[in-house]
């Protein structure tokens, strides 16, 4: 009875969210009271005497915090009789400043009522200082390949993130600074490292950084934002998933660096420099160098190394005696490198001598400013020595580079170049010479080609509509010629009483429309009385047809004459009836 | 002789008179045509013109004629006479390619950038232009044909494969018919006309003394809305309107046979080529 008791106000609790709004109180509370900058700080606002609220919690004094909602819950609990039900708001905080902080009160509104919290004070102390060993679960660090660097040097920026707890949902904002680019270089990379005696997972994402311009630069903070989740060793197992856990959202900061970009030098600057800086060489291949008179031989001049790459120049072949030079559309490829980026460039120039001799390609030539000597660098390809031999003076197969796509050492085609324009000969044949066609000719032939075949198609369906109608009319046409018939017959059967009665019999099947192989009087009489004919008329028939069967059985055949005119006479009489 | 012989020779005769005088003629015409071709050849342009004009008006006027005499008037350096017979000729031999690159080329010659307007039907349509109402009818005739056949066929036997034949040239005798509707249509309402002058006046209204409008130049195609003594209003793809003298154009479909014989019922003015 008492459980039942105890069921039902449970139920009644569910039901009746705000009975118990009289003890309706809220309390605030922190995971700590003292917490860097770095720090992410649990905020836990109950209300109790109730399980939901109108409105959600606004808490004062978070001004100097970035706050993130932790979810809410709501409770009941039966103890011993007594019902309480509250509801739990978590938050957390991360400080934007260090100082001393009043957090509270809160503000919670119920059925229209407002209930204010207690006041929390929150100390937040300024961030350890880069190197110290005092750093947290979770620190980002990064540092620079060099603190000095040439315009469009690059320079590594390397950004590596420890860690002692289980993150998720990681992200990154890079400082943003004009005239600074950076380029990740590579995937992220994980491993184990030990920094300052601690165990540490380390991920680390290598960034190539050029500066486009001369100047001092302080680089800001690299941030991350994550989610981390609290690593406790009792705690293993399967419900030691992240998914299982409640993570609190934790964002960090890199320390401040400091670049110091110098301009390239004057002195000693090439004409024409592209702006190259980086380490480079430079490769050329001239196949075949010994050809005939109207071939044509590919050179090919590839340029790699590492630096700013994309200022790897379109070098320019010049101009050459005798010789026609067609370039082929060069191929560029960057290829970043933990180490910094790198590229290559392929230029492919078809070489098509006019006359057979020796002739010797020049050199071509490519300036960069190396960093690591200061200085700058002229690199050149070798002079390549080519032999045209006689030859049949033929269309020319330009070989000519291709590498379009993949080209390294691959054929291609080149487009047909126009040379001239003017309109194509006469038509000379004589077919078709006559313009009016059988169509042309005449409208008659043109609805007749198109309908004859309609006109076709009518006439065998009207063919075949008549031909069904008749077969259907031909009993009305035999019932309208019987009496004829019979007449005809009986003037024709004059003395043969057989004759006679199978007149009868076929009167009575065309008239009728009936297939009788014999005819009875009886028959006959109650055939005629049923298609409206007097009772004495078919009575009458029926006399005459019992005589007439007298007379076969009998072999009187003399009152055949008789009958001659008799039946006739009666079938008139039957007609007038029966129409 | 017999009477019953009389009249077969008779016949005979005559066939033989009819078939050896339509050989003679047609003799004379592919006689005219090497004149024609031999005088372009020799770069005598202007008898080749009149040998090629000479066989379109007596009823020879086949594309390859047109394409010709399209060759003649660009070689004689009219080039609006010349894209005017190119159309003329892609009318009836539109595939061909040796005029559709002339044509192409002779174009390249015009001085007005006039954008080519299409309309629905040219875009739903698209594939009126590659045919001639010749091959859309005989496409059309033959599915006509089959459509009837096989319509006959299942008055007398039924079956579901004759269904599906049925439903499936039904719906090519449909297309079919429409096309060469549309191209009929198209032909007999063509107002297209090339400026055959180097330059002219488009003037606001059929007076000497008119605003000029805007100026056009040789092979340049507009529409002819209407002609009113000696003056045509024309219109170019971009809505502007104008007009100009007749003789300083030439419509397009103006002494092709196929309008004179699928005649239209609209009582256009034909302007005369030359």
């Amino acid at each position: 009875m008492k459980k039942s008791i105890l069921l039902l106000g449970f139920f009644i609790s569910i039901l009746t969210p705000c009975q118990a709004r009289a003890g309706v109180s809220v309390a605030l509370s922190l995971d700590r009271q003292e917490a860097t900058l770095s720090d992410s700080i649990r905020v836990a606002i109950k209300v109790s005497g109730t399980r939901s609220c109108d409105s959600s919690p606004v808490i004062k004094g978070l001004d100097s915090f970035q706050v993130s909602q932790g979810g809410s819950s709501s409770r009941v609990e039966i103890i011993n009789g007594n019902f309480s039900s509250s509801v739990e708001y978590t938050y957390y905080i991360q400080p934007s400043k260090s100082g001393t902080f009043q957090l509270g009160p809160v503000e919670v509104k119920v059925d229209g009522k407002v209930f204010k919290s207690n006041i929390s004070t929150l100390s937040v102390l300024k961030a350890a200082s880069p190197g110290s060993p005092a750093k947290g679960p979770i620190f980002l660090e990064t540092t620079l390949s060099s603190k000095k660097a040439y315009v469009e040097e690059q320079v590594l920026y390397i950004l590596k993130l420890y860690l002692k707890t289980s993150v998720s949902d990681i992200s990154l904002q890079l400082p943003e600074l004009d005239h600074l680019a950076f380029k990740q270089l590579a995937k992220p990379r994980e491993y184990q490292g030990v920094y300052h005696g601690s165990t540490y997972r380390i991920i680390e994402v290598p960034y190539g950084l050029l500066a486009l311009k001369a100047g001092n630069y302080g680089i800001t903070p690299s941030q991350m934002s994550m989610t981390a989740y609290d690593h406790r060793k009792s705690r293993r197992g399967f419900f030691d998933d992240p998914f299982f856990r409640s993570g609190r959202p934790v964002t960090i900061s890199s320390q401040p660096l400091e670049l110091k970009v110098i301009p390239l030098p004057e002195e000693g600057k090439p004409e024409g420099f592209s702006g190259l800086v980086g380490n480079f060489e430079i490769k050329a291949t001239l196949v075949p160098s010994k050809i005939n008179m109207g071939e044509s031989a590919t050179l090919t001049v590839s340029i790699n190394g590492k630096g700013n790459v994309n200022r790897i120049p379109d070098l320019k072949m010049p101009g050459l005696e005798h010789i026609k030079v067609y370039a082929d559309e060069p191929v560029f490829e960057a290829r970043p490198d933990p180490k910094g980026l790198a590229g290559f460039k392929i230029m492919k120039w078809a070489i098509v001598p006019e006359q057979q001799g020796d002739y010797e390609i020049p050199p071509l030539s490519l300036s960069f400013f190396d960093p690591e000597t200061h200085s700058y660098s002229i690199i050149q390809t070798p002079k390549q020595p080519l032999i045209v031999l006689p030859g049949k003076e033929k269309m020319i197969m330009v070989e000519a580079g291709p590498g379009r796509q993949n080209g390294v050492g691959r054929s291609s085609k080149q487009g047909v170049e126009e040379i001239g324009h003017d309109i194509l000969p006469l038509h000379t044949s004589v077919r078709n010479l006559q313009a009016r066609s059988a169509i042309m000719s005449g409208g008659l032939f043109v609805w007749l080609t198109l309908l004859l075949p309609f006109v076709l198609y009518v006439s065998i369906f009207l063919g075949l509509r008549l031909k069904k109608r008749s077969v259907r009319a031909l009993p009305a046409q035999k019932a309208r010629k019987a009496p004829k018939n019979l007449m005809r017959r009986c003037r024709q059967e004059r003395d043969d009483v057989n004759g006679l009665t199978l007149c009868v019999r076929d009167y009575f099947n065309d008239r009728f429309g009936l297939a009788l192989a014999s005819l009875t009087p009886d028959d006959a009489a109650d055939i005629l009385i049923s298609k409206g004919a007097g009772p004495g008329t078919a009575q009458k028939l029926r006399v005459i047809m019992i005589e007439l069967e007298n007379s076969i059985y009998t072999g009187q055949s003399r009152k055949a004459g008789r009958m001659n005119n008799e039946i006739p006479r009666l079938i008139k009489e039957i007609e007038r009836e029966i129409r | 002789m017999r009477k019953g012989i009389r009249l077969p020779i008779t016949i005979l005769l005559v066939l033989l008179y009819l078939t050896s005088n339509h050989a003679a003629r047609a003799d004379e015409w592919e006689e005219g045509f090497f004149k024609a071709n031999q005088a372009y050849k020799v770069g005598d342009f202007q008898e080749a013109i009149e040998e090629y004009l000479r066989l379109i008006r007596s009823g020879h006027g086949g594309g390859q004629i047109y394409y010709n005499l399209g060759n003649a008037y660009f070689r004689a350096g009219q080039v609006g006479r010349a894209i005017l017979e190119y159309e003329r000729a892609q009318l009836l031999i539109p595939r061909d390619p040796d005029l559709n690159f002339n044509l192409s080329h002779a174009r390249d010659q015009i001085r007005d950038a006039i954008e080519e307007f299409h309309g629905f039907i040219e875009t739903a349509f698209f594939w009126l232009k590659s045919f001639n109402l010749n091959e859309l009818f005989w496409s059309f005739a033959l599915l006509n044909l089959l459509l009837w056949t096989i319509l006959i066929i299942r008055l007398f036997h039924k079956s579901e494969w004759l269904y599906y034949m049925l439903l499936l040239i039904l719906t090519s005798w449909f297309v079919a018919g429409l096309s060469f509707g549309l191209k009929y249509y198209w032909i007999s309402s063509d107002d297209r006309a090339v400026i055959l002058q180097k330059e002219v006046d488009i003037l606001a209204g059929p007076e000497e003394d008119d605003t000029v409008l805007f100026k056009l130049h040789e092979g340049t195609v507009v529409y002819r809305e209407r002609s009113e003594d000696g003056w045509s209003l024309v219109r170019l793809p971009d809505k502007k309107r104008g007009w100009v003298k007749s003789r300083a154009i030439g419509l397009i479909s103006g002494v092709l046979p196929v309008t004179s014989n699928f005649h239209s019922p609209s009582s256009r003015q034909r302007v005369p080529v030359k």
